[in-house]
């Protein structure tokens, strides 16, 4: 009896720590980076494991990525409307529009130019099962066949892009589905697009760890930076007289926060905005002559101005001038100089 | 482990096995609870932020139309972005998350709070800031100061805000006062000027006679009217109509503006109107002074006084052009000697 009732004490003590550890034995993962930060619907990716939701999250990143380069679909220039979503690919597409930097407008039914459609649909095809994702906001419609295997899931078609002039200047990155590792092929590339097409291999040694791995945010800010810095235009100098000047000063080399002070330059610049103006950004003062984080400030200039209806190809990035060295590990304030150059008529 | 668990629980008794299964179910509970507990926001608890906020953000629609706007805001959310965020997408504004302070109307919330429990919100979206006091009487948050506005003239109805009702009949909380918006820490870049013009005027001029340019309240270069009757802003005034005209006539080497002078300015801004107009100050010094810093600085430090004034009334610095005219001669009849000239530019659209 008294054994008994050790061993009961001893039950009691360990049950709650064992009930615990079976309960994390079926892991729920942690949604909340799948869903949108307002109007999301968790009860949809309920249930759902984590490599189903880190699927459907590759696809939306990769549909979301194409439209982001688009100069139509432009974040700084468009308000996109959504409703609540009712599915899980829905939650995930509403969730890489919000971390590509559009502007939702939430609405109650399909209110709106430019109302965000999607759709999912599954397929028996020569190829076997496949999915296909569909994304449309007004006249732009973006589709691409996936198929799913115990690697993860891969493309199995083109992309198909629809409405746009720029289609053909797409860049996909579709690296990230490399990372699943496997042993694959898939194709690669636009539909009826001049840019290459390829095939791409996928090799168990691909396999990357989940932290390792190309982030959403990284993939949607590299597309959004294509585009922007794509759009700058070239122009000769002899066909437009200087106007204004004016010197931006950023914190530090990696910044992207212009703060209130340069933020009102760039509206006192834009208030004298003429049509045909061009502005020109020198953003790279390297000795090297290379330098990405110039030009993710140059782009963010860019960005200013177009906030304010200043279209893109207005915007001029000048080469870098070799004015000064600095170490990678100099965190001093860097300059980015503006000149407003006016169209001679 | 669980092998071990159930040759345990089999070697209890009955009884013991009956507590056994019902510590198990408190535990796959206990195990569960802190998921459950998390809502959408992942905020608990908002608390009073969210009233006050609430408040605050109600006016906003009688001052940027929302359906045709978008708001920003930053990588960094807080309880108060949260909140904002869910409101101001319930009324019909466009959401942007951006990826540092992009964007004409970026959102910035602060809450204060004094040593007597009075706390503060204060909302700022682009160059506009909202600012509010509340009270709390009886576990309730009340209104217990007007609605402060900067960086706009607009007008607003305070009792359509959330807790207009709560405010009753004091006239200090039920009114609604213009202020200018928060100095810029670290200041506004120059914008210079460029034009060959310009440039070429300052090679010849060397150190005699007046400069040709300054840099007026806002670090723009401006051109002297003296030399340039058009001025730096001509573009943006040309297909302008002026609807109204002020001189305010300055005291001889002053920069005060006086009782006479706040009249006539309030006087033009009844006629403002933010969607439409733009008002030009054109400070003018011409003529001898004894002062050390000349004609230059006196004209350009009386349009700097106007343009103070209109800011601290509320006109947004988009829509003030502040020019200067200097000489140490008298100039004809287009510019006062010792005053600023007020011009009050309507579009015709």
């Amino acid at each position: 009896m008294i054994k008994d009732r050790k061993r009961f004490a001893a039950l009691c003590l360990a049950t709650p720590v064992l009930a615990l550890q079976l309960a994390c034995q079926t892991p729920t993962p942690n949604v909340e980076p799948y869903l949108p930060r307002l109007n999301s619907t968790a009860d949809t990716v309920a249930g759902m494991s984590k490599t189903e939701l880190d699927n459907l999250q590759l696809v939306s990143t990769n549909l979301v990525s194409a439209l982001l380069q688009l100069p139509e679909t432009n974040p700084s220039t468009i308000t996109l409307q959504v409703s609540t979503p009712g599915t899980a690919f829905g939650n995930l597409i509403v969730r890489a529009l919000e971390e590509a930097g559009y502007s939702l407008q939430h609405v109650s039914a399909d209110q709106g130019m430019n109302y965000v459609r999607y759709s999912k649909r599954h397929s028996e095809t020569e190829a076997g099962f496949v999915v296909d994702y569909n994304l449309s906001i007004g006249m732009i419609k973006l589709r691409r066949e996936y198929i799913t295997n115990e690697s993860g899931i891969f493309p199995s078609s083109l992309m198909s892009i629809v409405g746009s002039q720029s289609a053909a200047e797409v860049i996909l990155d579709d690296n990230i589905f490399i990372e699943q590792g496997g042993n694959d092929l898939f194709i690669s590339g636009v539909k009826n697009a001049q840019s290459e097409i390829k095939t791409l291999q996928v090799r168990d040694y691909n396999l990357t760890p989940d932290n390792k791995r190309t982030t959403q945010e990284i993939v949607l800010g590299n597309a959004r930076n294509q585009q922007l810095g794509k759009a700058a235009a070239n122009i000769n100098s002899n066909d437009y007289t200087r106007m204004r000047r004016t010197v931006l000063i950023f914190d530090n080399r990696t910044t992207s926060v212009m703060g209130r002070g340069n933020k009102r330059a760039i509206s006192l610049l834009a208030r004298e905005h003429q049509p045909n103006d061009v502005y020109s950004i020198t953003a790279c003062t390297d000795a090297d002559g290379e330098d990405e984080s110039a030009h993710a400030r140059a782009v963010r200039v860019q960005e200013e101005f177009m906030a304010y209806k200043i279209p893109a190809e207005a915007i001029v990035f000048a080469p870098c001038i070799r004015a000064s060295f600095r170490h990678t590990s100099d965190e001093s304030p860097v300059p980015v100089t503006i000149e407003q150059l006016r169209f001679n008529y | 482990m669980t092998k071990t668990l159930a040759a345990s629980l089999h070697s209890a008794g009955s009884q013991h096995k009956a507590i056994a299964a019902v510590l198990l179910l408190i535990g796959f509970i206990s195990g569960c609870v802190s998921t459950e507990a998390k809502n959408e926001s992942g905020i608990v608890n908002a608390g009073t932020s969210d009233s006050m906020l609430e408040d605050v953000l109600s006016v906003l629609p009688q001052l940027i139309e929302p359906r045709i706007n978008s708001i920003q805001f930053g990588p960094k959310v807080d309880e108060l972005d949260v909140i904002a965020a869910r409101n101001l997408a319930k009324a019909g504004y466009g959401i942007q998350r951006v990826s540092a302070d992009q964007g004409v109307n970026f959102f910035r919330a602060d809450k204060f709070e004094n040593e007597d429990g009075i706390q503060t919100m204060r909302v700022s979206i682009g160059e506009l800031e909202i600012t509010r006091e509340y009270a709390t009487e009886g576990g309730i948050i009340v209104p217990a100061g007007p609605f402060e506005l900067a960086g706009t003239r607009a007008q607003i109805d305070p009792s359509e805000s959330m807790l207009g009702s709560k405010v009753g009949n004091d006239a200090i909380a039920n009114n609604v006062e213009y202020t200018s918006i928060a100095p810029i820490e670290g200041g506004i870049p120059t914008i210079s000027l460029l034009s060959e013009d310009i440039i070429q005027g300052v090679v010849n001029q060397a150190t005699q006679g007046p400069r040709l340019t300054t840099i007026n309240s806002t670090k723009l270069e401006v051109k002297n009217r003296f030399y340039d009757v058009d001025g730096t802003f001509a573009n943006l005034i040309n297909d302008r109509e002026r609807v109204a005209r002020e001189v305010i006539i300055f005291p001889n080497d002053s920069m005060r503006l006086g009782e006479e002078g706040k009249q006539r300015i309030n006087k033009l801004l009844n006629q403002f109107s933010e969607a439409s107009d733009l008002i030009n100050v054109i400070g003018c010094s011409n003529g001898a002074t004894k002062l050390a810093i000349g004609n230059e600085g006196l004209a350009l430090g009386r349009a700097n006084r106007i343009t103070e004034e209109l800011l601290t009334l509320g006109v947004p610095n988009r829509s003030i052009l502040d020019d200067a005219c200097w000489s140490p001669k008298s100039t004809g009849v287009d510019f006062p000697s010792r005053g600023v000239v007020i011009d009050l530019m309507r579009s015709e659209s």
